[in-house]
């Protein structure tokens, strides 16, 4: 008995110590976060956060927190009431939605927390709710790529072709003014949105630029509808065969002997990305934790590709053009 | 027989362990470089490796990566500009002394220049204007080396790790210029189609890379760092950012 009670008495003291120090650590934690970072772990995603915590780790007292879709949006307003941080930075979309829906059932006060989107497809339509928020564009922009092509070729980057759907016709637009500064001209052919596109859409849009309008360069768009296995076979490929300018591309894999769709690609610097990332904190944190005017950024720096193997006639490099890629596909240099 | 197949054993043993051990055993000097560019880290490696195959030279495209290797791994030589190695040497207490400093145009130091789009800067509102510049050092001490140059309290600075960045910086508009030396000027040019303006900035300029070398590193490394670093050839050289390397 004696013992009993001598073992329930010690209980009772540690775990009032446990909970005392819960409070201690939890009012700590509240008084010394700036950044809580909401992320899942995936490989980019780290690479964005690495590059982040790298820059501000000195300056900024930084909480990284695993976030992915299988977490309850209970969690995350968890945290966000232990941390209490700043600055909440929120990677991909998933991040993005479950907050979106924390904030219609949260106290209006969650509101005016800044928060920082990053690596969502079109991070400003995602975030066009949050009135405190701001972000780094994931879609690399058709400034970056064709000044970067056309740094690496001596073939003339002047009139590309671009083939998009209904629903992407703002960002076309977009990306037609940006490109306009650098004296290049986007044309453009727009595939009708349908549930299921037909090769025979896409072969006429392509006929239509390459041969038509006769555009020296293509870009193909990360759109997942327009490349699917069945369309890179019946449509792109038997179109671009014939086609005699260089092709860029947003995602390696296109540029793969098995797929060997693309030239050139132009992919997001993840790491570089989060160092941006630490200055669109940085500037939000000199301005009183309020967010600029200037809401969403386009990603500055990128990795470059080349696969001219697939090339049947000269991509006329520029001399010394191959030293200023990340890789070559196929070859690891 | 027994006897003579005894001292042929002893033989061989003794030639090994006198003469081709030591050839074996003999590690090139080692040469951590941060010097950002253009090119890529690993092209500049392997191009600098089989030009100077005495030496083993490895290339640091970000500074953060730069900073820790050099501290974990001590390298025999350093090869970076000057502001680097000095906050380095301030901040951890490294010692490294110069070995063999770059020139161009028969000078030690580079002039920095402005280039904006369409307008030229004011020098004299420096602290208003948004500057990108290629971060040779952390954000906070780019800001207190920049602000030193411009004998200003406070300036605002974006960095980026890549120069082909900085034109991007210009092209969407998130700083009002970009910090960059004299010989890169055409870089730029060659590269957009921009109106890029430029605006001289007569009292500020940075000095070229330096090779160092620490405090333990032996003569013999040090004679086969001069030897390497004096024979390149020129295309390599200016590649680095120099026309030739000079023992001070």
């Amino acid at each position: 008995m004696k013992c009993l009670s001598f073992m329930h008495r010690t209980t009772v003291v540690l775990l009032r110590m446990v909970s005392g120090v819960g409070l201690l650590v939890g009012t700590w934690l509240q008084a010394n976060t700036d950044i809580l970072v909401l992320t899942p772990e995936i490989p980019h995603f780290q690479l964005v956060v690495k590059g982040l915590v790298n820059e501000l780790g000195e300056d900024c007292r930084i909480e990284v927190v695993s976030f992915d879709q299988y977490s309850a949006i209970e969690r995350m307003g968890w945290m966000i009431e232990v941390y209490d941080p700043k600055l909440i930075v929120l990677l991909g979309n998933h991040t993005l939605k479950s907050y979106k829906k924390l904030l219609k059932i949260g106290p209006a006060s969650m509101q005016l927390r800044p928060v920082i989107g990053l690596m969502a497809v079109f991070v400003d339509r995602e975030m066009r709710t949050i009135r405190h928020g701001a972000g780094i564009h994931y879609e690399i922009q058709g400034l970056t790529i064709l000044t970067n092509l056309r740094s690496m070729t001596q073939l003339p980057v002047r009139r590309v072709g671009v083939l998009y759907r209904r629903n992407l016709r703002p960002f076309f637009e977009d990306q037609q003014s940006q490109v306009r500064r650098e004296k290049i001209e986007l044309v453009g052919f727009e595939i009708p949105t349908k549930e299921k596109i037909a090769p025979k859409d896409l072969r006429r849009g392509l006929r239509h630029l390459t041969e038509t309008e006769a555009v020296d360069t293509l870009w193909v768009l990360n759109d997942s509808e327009l490349l699917t296995p069945r369309l890179i076979r019946k449509a792109w490929r038997p179109v671009l065969k014939r086609f005699q300018g260089p092709v860029v591309v947003g995602v390696d894999q296109l540029l793969r002997d098995s797929v060997a769709l693309g030239h050139f690609a132009v992919v997001p610097d993840h790491l570089e990305l989060g160092v941006q990332a630490a200055d669109l904190v940085w500037e939000v944190r000199r301005q009183q934790w309020q967010i600029p005017e200037n809401r969403f950024r386009a990603p500055i720096s990128v990795e470059k590709i080349l696969n001219y193997r697939n090339v049947g006639y000269s991509l006329l490099l520029r001399n010394g053009a191959e030293l200023e890629v990340d890789y070559i596909v196929g070859e690891n240099f | 027989m027994k006897w003579q197949g005894m001292k042929r054993i002893l033989l061989w043993f003794l030639l090994f362990e006198g003469l081709l051990l030591p050839c074996w055993s003999q590690e090139k000097p080692t040469v951590y470089a941060f010097l950002p560019s253009n090119l890529r880290p690993h092209a500049l490696q392997s191009l600098m490796n089989r030009e100077a195959p005495e030496v083993d030279i490895v290339f640091f495209g970000r500074f953060r990566e730069f900073e820790v290797q050099v501290l974990q791994n001590k390298p025999d030589a350093v090869l970076t500009y000057p502001m680097v190695v000095e906050y380095l040497s301030q901040s951890e207490n490294l010692s490294y002394k110069p070995l063999v400093t770059g020139i161009r145009a028969e000078k030690r130091v580079e002039p920095l220049m402005l280039m904006s789009v369409d307008r030229q800067i004011e020098v004299t509102s420096i602290d208003q204007t948004a500057i990108g510049v290629v971060s040779l050092m952390g954000r906070r001490q780019m800001g207190h080396f920049l602000a030193d140059k411009f004998k200003v309290g406070k300036i605002s600075i974006k960095t980026v790790t890549k120069l082909e960045d900085l034109l991007s910086l210009l092209q969407f508009e998130d700083v009002d210029a970009i910090l960059v030396p004299e010989s890169r000027l055409d870089y730029y040019k060659q590269r957009s189609k921009l109106n890029l303006v430029i605006t001289p900035l007569p009292d500020v300029s940075y000095r070229l890379p330096i090779l160092y070398v620490g405090p333990e590193a032996k003569e013999e490394d040090q004679k086969a760092l001069r030897e390497a670093f004096g024979k390149m050839e020129k295309g390599v050289i200016n590649l680095l950012g120099v026309d030739q390397w000079q023992t001070p």
